[in-house]
């Protein structure tokens, strides 16, 4: 039993070794068409719409003391490949000029049954999760996760229309018609309050508390007199005497006095 | 865990605030920063070929394959590292790059240059045809025939097999092919074999238009009749007779004359030739385009004459080849290859050009000049970057220097006298000034110039100086605008370059050259002999240079003042002494490090870096001294079993401050180790394949809790009566994502704005890293109290991983080329902004330069800065209060009545 697996070790070992071991990947969901500010601003930027050229993918045998990395280039489709490979790790490091990803260090493992197994082995993790290795191979190629464009540039943000634009209201500004709405009735709330200050004697005039505190004013005054006539009526009636008015009620005051 | 990482999410929030990064407004901003790419020249006069008026391609000389603009000579794309290939063949959209005997093909997208697709072929390749524009035909090493294009490869399977040597022809949909020994081998435009046949003719050179010459100048036709073959003999031919169509042939007669022949009578026959006069014939080249034929003469002294041979072959009449004379201007340009093209108003138009790019455009029709090539002069080829290349103010004008000695020599002892000179002189300068805002503000590129003019007062402009390989001359580019200040031609090729009282030394292997900085005119010649290397010292205010001979270092003049020096080998590091008033040093001191140790590297603090802030206030109201020793060495050495050791040695006195050493359980890859020293710290960065395969940046802070150093005045000395050992340092690990290549800080013109370290990493990132992201005292084992925000400078967690924050990369979208071959060199120059410093990097493929602002724009305000905003604002302000001022005073009015 035990030969018949160093055999079959062997052979695969032999075979690996005549047609070497390798396996394939692939950048996904890479946008193809990619909003560059270099072409809004007419500049010239080597190899601007060659992203794959600016990739950088290399496989480091990590059973070696020696530091000979190999390095594939990536095709048009983001894809890339290795072949010639021995039983043993590697940790793939991949990289971009311009795309981050979701993971960029994968720790390779060929055992001897010519089976390549890659697992995330990121900078911030403290060890490998051997369990959440995934099989590849040329035809299963390995999987990597594009995360976000590369921003160079810093965006400034923070002027009033752009806040404006991004707040909760940004749906008013964003149409004209509803700005217009919004600053007319933005316009008729503060008016009175404006006008207050612009124009005291105008915003008394017009102020609706003030009319409806002279209205109710004028009601008493015409309540008072109403009543002072039914008295003078009933006085006249009984001691048939002449009723004098009284310049002390404040109500009947309508005399500004300097202070 | 989430929890965790809020404050991590918190520091790098914090972080990326902080950065200087440029904003979308001034973004590709040809004001801030400058970008060249070179690309030399192509390989030779075959290795290139031009498409249309906007691409040539071709490989370089640099391993590269290139696109560029025929016209602008802006390079369209470019792939690195092409040393695999050396040949290329256009289809349809796509280049196919190969090289005989290799087992390589790569497909690439001709107008972007993407990499399509690789091809491995079994057996190496040793010819190709580009098969009817739809793919390659590949002949292998063993004989056999492939179709290969980007979406297939398959196998011609034939009865034969065959080498290189045979010959093709294309014609009406099918290709005949036909073997050294004479085997003829027909294919459809499918690629498959319509017919096989064995003919008689043998040693074939040309074939075209089933008309076949033999290597004995025999003229043979191929008559095809079904699926048979005949080979009739048709004529005797005269020496290099080329075929022109099946009833015309050409060659060159003695070098200045040109035949054209026809068949009769069994016999060649000339029925035209013209005898060029003056210089010798160098090539003749029949040159289809569209549906005419071009006989293109080139003469040695570069001239050129085009014969029209389209109506001879529709008619028959000799007289009617049409004689273009090219109204060529470039006599002198040598090695050039001929191409046409269409313009982009359909006329053919005659690109003549050579592997340096340079040569003109003519109107085919009239021969008339329509536009002259030149990018030979914007291509520079630095010389070991690394030793010879130098950052330098740029130098005053001589003008300006006459006016301040003017100005200085002016005064007299009239006090009274001066005062109104003085005055006069600033009214004059005010009225100037006013006139040249005025005129600037009519014409808007003046407006810009003015910008670069007062800036080029605060030294925001460096000239940087290297040795050029392709002229052959020491050459100053304006960092500003990437022109060529001066040229400066040396005769011995320069070993290290300095700037010594502000002229431009260049030592070469027996002299030192003093140049001005302004012009680059030699002021002075100086033999060295013996002399291994040449170093700056400088003596208080007096700067000069030494000789470093085997044994020590001697100085032309002597010094009023001792000087200390060390020089350093693989095995031990040894210090010198120049004694006051000698001219050759004495040994002091030598550092052996262990004896299984190597030594790697010995740098010294830069002298040109400074600082201003010798402690960190803690929140105990005390303060931490930093270790700010000016003559600390830093010796890096390699055990036999590969253990990285750090050595500080004090260079004065030869003690051993420290020593850092790594454990044994790292393989460390030695040939990636870069250092700096710096203020009070030791950075050192390296990649390491175990425990774990990353990129580290070490971080070593030195204190003087001690306050060890003496002092002799402002100034930190080392002293043999006084013990400086290092008795307080801390030290923290990073990982970096990407690989570092190259190592430099930054500095400023006092010292007084932050740190920065700035990475050069393999992807061609050239990032800004805050000393303070860098900091060894960030606290590891415990959460961060109060004190801890009061006792050092933006203090975060310690955080092991320094990730790439993109808005801190310095040259933004503009990748810069590199190798590990190639790590070129950083150079940084303060302006006399103290925020501000230019940046610049250079190596063969490509140089740099940008300003790096590690404390932001303190002192300056930027590009982006709303001036028309802020003015508009202050009047609009003052409008409001115009208006409102009689509305207020009658508030004011009305508030002084009581309403009752």
């Amino acid at each position: 039993m035990r030969l018949s697996i160093y055999i079959t070790v062997l052979i695969v070992q032999l075979i690996s070794f005549v047609h070497g071991l390798g396996f394939s990947g692939k950048f996904k969901d890479i946008p193809d068409e990619i909003d560059e500010l270099f072409k809004t601003r007419n500049a010239k930027v080597l190899n601007g719409d060659n992203y794959q050229s600016k990739f950088n993918v290399q496989l480091y045998p990590l059973n070696t003391d020696k530091f000979d990395s190999l390095s594939s280039p990536v095709y048009r489709d983001y894809s890339f490949e290795f072949n010639g490979l021995k039983v043993g790790e590697y940790e793939l490091v991949v990289s971009s000029y311009d795309f981050f990803f979701e993971s960029d260090r994968f720790r390779i493992i060929i055992d001897d049954y010519e089976e390549i197994v890659a697992i995330k082995d990121s900078l911030t993790s403290s060890s490998l999760n051997r369990t959440s290795g995934v099989v590849i191979s040329p035809s299963n190629p390995l999987e990597i996760q594009f995360r976000q464009i590369k921003q160079f540039y810093e965006y400034s943000g923070g002027t009033i229309s752009e806040m404006l634009l991004s707040s909760p209201l940004g749906f008013i500004f964003k149409n004209q018609t509803y700005t217009m709405l919004f600053i007319v009735a933005i316009g008729l709330m503060i008016a009175p309050t404006a006008l207050q200050y612009i124009s005291p004697e105008l915003h008394e005039q017009y102020n609706p508390s003030t009319l409806a505190a002279e209205q109710a004013t004028k009601l008493q005054q015409a309540e008072k007199i109403r009543r002072i006539q039914q008295q003078q009526q009933q006085q006249q009636q009984t001691i048939k005497t002449q009723p004098v008015p009284n310049k002390a009620d404040p109500s009947n005051s309508d005399v500004r006095k300097r202070r | 865990m989430k929890l965790s990482l809020i404050p991590v999410g918190i520091v790098l929030g914090l972080w990326s605030a902080l950065i200087n990064a440029v904003s979308y407004d001034n973004a590709f901003n040809v004001n801030k920063e400058l970008i060249h790419y070179n690309y030399y020249k192509f390989s030779h006069s075959n290795s290139f070929e031009v498409i249309d008026s906007s691409n040539i391609i071709g490989y370089n000389l640099l391993n590269q394959f290139i696109n560029i603009n025929v016209t602008s000579g802006d390079i369209n794309w470019l792939i690195q590292d092409t040393t695999e290939f050396n040949q290329f063949v256009i289809i349809g959209s796509n280049v196919y790059l190969y090289s005989d005997f290799s087992h390589t093909i790569n497909i690439v997208e001709l107008k972007t240059g993407i990499l399509i697709r690789s091809i491995e072929v079994i057996q190496p390749i040793t010819k190709v045809i580009n098969f009817f524009n739809k793919g390659l035909l590949v002949v292998q090493s063993d004989g056999t025939l492939h179709f290969i294009n980007d979406r297939r490869q398959s196998q011609i399977h034939l009865d034969y097999s065959i080498k290189s040597e045979f010959v093709y022809q294309q014609l009406n949909g099918f290709m005949y092919i036909i073997t050294y020994n004479g085997h003829l081998i027909k294919l459809n435009s499918n690629y498959q074999i319509v017919n096989q046949f064995d003919l008689s003719a043998n040693k074939l050179s040309q074939f075209k238009d089933f008309i076949l010459i033999t290597d004995s100048n025999q003229i043979y036709k191929l008559v095809e009749s079904g699926e048979t073959f005949d080979v009739k003999s048709i004529s005797s031919s005269f020496q290099n007779v080329k075929i022109i169509s099946p009833t015309y042939f050409y060659n060159t007669e003695s070098n200045n004359k040109v035949n054209i022949y026809t068949i009769k009578n069994n016999k060649l026959e000339s029925v035209w030739d013209n005898e060029f006069k003056g210089s010798e014939i160098t090539n003749v080249e029949l040159t289809p385009f569209a549906l005419s034929d071009y006989l293109i003469v080139t003469k040695a002294n570069g001239s050129k004459q085009v014969f029209d041979l389209t109506d001879l072959l529709i008619i028959d009449d000799p007289y009617s080849i049409k004689e273009i004379k090219v109204k060529s201007d470039l006599l002198s340009i040598p090695g050039t290859v001929d191409f046409i093209i269409s313009s982009s108003d359909d006329i053919p138009h005659l690109i003549t050009i050579n592997d340096a790019l340079d040569g003109a455009i003519y109107d085919i029709n009239d021969g008339s000049l329509v536009q002259t090539i030149v990018h030979s002069t914007s291509q520079f080829l630095p010389i070991d970057a690394s030793t010879v290349s130098l950052i330098v103010d740029k130098p005053s004008s001589k003008q300006a220097i006459n006016q301040v000695n003017h100005l200085l020599n002016e005064g007299t002892n009239i006090i009274l006298w001066n005062w109104v000179k003085r005055t006069y002189r600033h009214l004059g300068e005010l009225g100037k000034y006013f006139t040249s805002f005025v005129s600037s503000s009519s014409t808007p590129t003046g407006s810009e110039d003015d910008i670069g003019d007062l800036e080029d007062d605060f030294g925001f402009v460096k000239y940087v100086i290297f040795y050029d390989q392709i002229s052959k001359a020491l050459l100053a580019i304006n960092s500003k605008n990437g022109e060529v200040e001066w040229k400066s031609y040396t005769k011995d090729i320069p070993q290290k370059l300095l700037q010594i009282n502000g002229n431009i030394i260049v030592v070469s292997n027996d002299s030192v050259l003093e140049l001005d900085p302004l012009d680059g005119i030699v002021l002075s010649t100086k033999p060295i002999t013996g002399g291994k290397e040449v170093i700056k010292v400088q003596a208080g205010e007096e700067e000069s240079y030494i000789v470093e001979t085997e044994q020590s270092f001697e100085s032309i003049s002597s010094y009023t003042q001792d000087i200390y020096l060390f020089k350093s080998n693989e095995d031990k590091i040894e210090g010198h002494k120049l004694i006051k008033g000698s001219t050759k040093s004495i040994a002091t001191w030598n550092f052996i490090p262990q004896q299984d140790e190597t030594i790697i590297t010995a740098i010294a603090k830069d002298v040109e870096s400074s600082t201003v802030s010798v402690g960190i206030p803690l929140a105990n109201k005390s303060i931490l001294y930093k270790y700010l020793n000016p003559n600390v060495i830093a010796v890096v050495t390699k055990s036999h079993d590969q253990v990285l050791k750090i050595y500080l040695i004090d260079g004065i006195t030869g003690n051993l401050l420290s020593v850092f050493e790594h454990t044994n359980n790292e393989i460390i890859d030695f040939t990636s180790i870069n250092i700096i020293i710096d203020d009070n710290w030791v950075i050192y960065t390296y990649f390491i394949k175990s425990p774990r395969l990353e990129q580290r940046i070490n971080v070593i802070d030195l204190f003087d809790s001690n306050k060890s150093i003496k002092k002799s005045g402002n100034d930190l000395i080392s002293s043999f009566t006084h013990n400086s050992t290092i008795n307080s340092y801390s030290k923290k690990s990073f990982a970096f994502p990407e690989r570092i290549i190259n190592l430099s800080s930054t500095k400023s013109e006092y010292g007084i704005t932050l740190k920065s370290i700035l990475v050069l990493t393999e992807s061609g990132y050239l990032m800004e890293i805050p000393k303070y992201i860098l900091n060894s005292r960030r606290i590891d084992n415990r959460p961060l109290v109060p004190d801890d925000y009061i006792s050092d400078f933006k203090v975060s967690p310690y955080e092991p991983i320094i990730n790439l924050n993109t808005l801190a990369i310095l040259n933004h979208k503009h990748k810069l080329i590199l190798n590990q071959n190639e790590k070129g060199t950083i150079l940084i120059k303060p302006t006399h902004f103290e925020s501000t410093s230019v940046l610049c990097y250079l190596n063969k493929f490509n140089y740099y330069c940008g300003l790096v602002q590690p404390s932001k724009s303190f002192d300056t305000l930027g590009h982006g800065f709303e001036r028309v905003k802020l003015l508009g604002t202050i009047v609009a302000l003052f409008a409001v209060y115009i208006v409102t001022k009689p509305f207020v005073s009658k508030k004011r009015l009305n508030d002084q009545w009581l309403y009752s």
